[in-house]
């Protein structure tokens, strides 16, 4: 039960919008792959043409290396669970749950035995008599995925599952999704906008701007390796300079930054670094080391969220918070930018 | 039950689950909404007394308060096998009964294009789907009469039904277009995904969600095609006699008892089916009205 799927160059027009452009992606089996992006940015509808609710204008969908274009939607065994849970009102629970077992004519005793297994593993094996109305969101949500995972589902397509969740419950289904995924072993592709979602739940991450690929691979490299400036941002690393690049130097309004890091782009450059590596009054004699002004300062629970000026550059930073004392607003502080935590990228 | 139903209303604010949310919920069964529908009801069934009254009367005129004799003569002729009376209620029944299916058929593929989609030209379409309901249905049927006759379908069945259709089918559409404009087709993407055929679509997802529309427009379309008399007459040219063509023809005859059972006759199922439908009016208009 665990599927390859290629998307090779998908493309979705509606007239002229073009919702899906060129988009390409590998979806390794048995893994949770992540599909984020900003809304608007047509993860849904790539969501909906793997599912085979919408057609591609073009390019091809493969599982296992075999085309599916041709394969009518309830015939993919693609599930798709929504962000708001659409459990069908008239129905119970268990019927909910049922339901796809039923369309495929799965006899009545062991399509209990299956019910009842999927709810156990969503833990609602007490609630199966419930209607929907009478379940909270959470517990929705949850019917929504034992629903999805009893048809054995060759790719499970999961639309911003979270998305209508309180912060708590939120929590508990990234868990439940995690663990769903150790015990079923299943292909799981998983739309959201939000990157904790992605961080937590996810094995591979395409990260997707105007219905095309940015870039993809393990979270870490979209902290530590970003490709462009836009997904250096996305990500939280507001901090990008403008300079020119010949080999390990990087000559910006700052003056010259010493760079280490192997990011190939050299000539006119944006040089990013992640707001929590930035250093406030280091010792003496470091590199990368210059006078800033601190022009506000904002409480973040676990650390303090600093904006700095220095001459043309504004730089954000997250201190510590017992550091922070000594750096009152309108104070000028000594800003180090570690010359290994400097990240290059090609000026667009 | 009180407290499973207080904690629904906690848990899911819309009153029909298919919808799409942010719909606020409607107040009902207030102090004045039962008195509103204690005059409503007054309203419908008061202006029948006086016609059961006349129907059981023999010699009642005008200073009378209550008819000096009681007879059912009037009730024998207009119940007799050979007075027309079945023939025309057999009339009203069939050509009532197809054009409200036919208004829902027309009525649930139009209303969700009207409904779902935005398009260029929406609002001209609706104005269009209108038209029918505000031109005089006198003038439609002179109109209409020239070439009905030359199609052959002047006092057929089928013409008379089709000439309902120009006013029924309008009222279908619209209360359809307003249940689907809260319908979220999503429901429909989230069966296939799960293995349902398009048939087995319709029947579980669509059908459930609409239905209260279904039975609204569907209640709707009897009444006009019921009630239609100038239409009927034109193009039926006195050979498809339904309810009122024979009511209004039995009217002019004088008979204060034959025409008070004979319209009590004409209006007893349409109040039957209201009693059945009504609890669906309540429903699908708070859906209609909402927009």
């Amino acid at each position: 039960m665990t599927t390859r799927v290629d998307l090779v160059r998908l493309t979705k027009h509606f007239g002229a919008v073009h919702p899906v452009e060129d988009f390409s992606l590998t979806i390794q089996p048995g893994l949770v792959t992540a599909l984020l992006g900003p809304s608007g940015s047509g993860k849904t509808t790539l969501l909906k043409m793997i599912a085979g609710v919408l057609r591609p204008t073009s390019g091809d969908i493969r599982f296992d290396g075999e085309s599916i274009l041709d394969l009518p939607a309830s015939q993919r065994d693609a599930p798709m669970v929504f962000h708001n849970a659409l459990l069908f009102p008239q129905l119970t629970a268990e019927d909910n749950v049922g339901f796809g077992l039923r369309m495929r004519k799965t006899p009545p005793a062991e399509r209990s035995r299956r019910v009842t297994e999927m709810l156990e593993l969503v833990g609602l094996q007490d609630l199966r008599t419930r209607r929907p109305e009478q379940l909270s969101g959470g517990q929705q949500q949850r019917v929504a995925l034992a629903r999805a995972l009893v048809v054995s589902p060759r790719l499970l397509l999961l639309d911003e599952p979270l998305a209508n969740l309180d912060p708590d419950l939120r929590g508990e289904m990234r868990e439940l999704l995690l663990a769903v995924q150790r015990s079923l072993g299943l292909t799981m592709l998983l739309v959201t906008h939000d990157q904790e979602d992605a961080i937590v739940v996810a094995d591979h991450v395409a990260l997707i701007r105007n219905g095309s690929l940015v870039q993809e691979g393990v979270v870490r490299d979209f902290f530590k390796r970003p490709a462009s400036a836009w997904v250096a941002t996305f990500f939280g690393a507001n901090n990008l300079i403008p300079g020119e690049r010949t080999n390990n130097e990087v000559v910006t309004p700052l003056g010259r930054l010493r760079v280490t890091s192997e990011s190939p782009a050299t000539g006119q450059v944006l040089v990013t670094i992640r707001p929590e590596a930035v250093v406030l009054d280091a010792a003496e004699g470091q590199a990368n080391t210059f006078e800033g002004k601190v022009i506000a300062a904002e409480f973040r629970g676990s650390h303090i969220r600093m904006q700095l000026t220095a001459g043309t550059i504004d730089l954000e930073a997250n201190v510590p918070i017992d550091d922070a004392k000594s750096h009152a607003v309108g104070s000028t502080v000594r800003v180090t930018l570690p010359p290994e935590k400097l990240w290059p990228l090609p000026a667009d | 039950m009180t407290a499973t139903k207080e904690t629904n209303r906690v848990t899911s604010p819309s009153p029909s689950p298919f919808r799409k949310p942010s719909r606020p919920r409607r107040l009902r069964g207030t102090g004045g909404g039962r008195i509103a529908a204690v005059l409503i009801v007054a309203i419908i069934l008061l202006p029948l007394v006086p016609l059961v009254i006349n129907s059981f009367a023999r010699g009642y005129v005008f200073p009378q308060l209550f008819p000096a004799e009681w007879s059912i003569r009037a009730w024998r002729i207009v119940l007799a096998t050979d007075g027309g009376t079945w023939e025309a209620l057999g009339w009203s029944v069939g050509v009532a009964a197809t054009v409200t299916a036919l208004s829902l058929v027309v009525g649930v593929p139009a209303g969700r294009v009207l409904g779902l989609r935005s398009f260029r030209g929406k609002r001209a379409l609706e104005f269009l789907v209108l038209t029918p309901l505000l031109v005089p249905a006198v003038a439609v049927a002179i109109g209409l009469d020239i070439t009905f006759i030359r199609l052959g379908l002047s006092g057929t069945f089928w013409g008379v039904v089709l000439v309902h259709l120009i006013l029924a089918a309008p009222y279908a559409v619209l209360v359809l277009a307003g249940v689907f404009a809260n319908y979220d087709p999503d429901f429909e993407a989230q069966a296939t995904t799960l293995g349902a055929s398009p048939l087995n679509v319709f029947r579980h997802v669509t059908m459930p969600a609409i239905k209260p529309g279904l039975i609204v427009a569907g209640f709707f379309a009897f009444i006009v095609s019921w009630s239609q008399y100038v239409l009927t007459l034109q193009i039926g040219g006195g050979k498809i006699l339904t309810l009122p063509v024979l009511l209004v023809s039995t009217a002019n005859g004088g008979d204060a008892s034959i025409t008070g059972a004979l319209t009590i006759v004409s209006a007893l199922p349409v109040l039957a089916l209201l009693a059945v439908a009504s609890r669906h009016v309540v429903r699908a208009g708070l859906g209609t009205t909402g927009t």
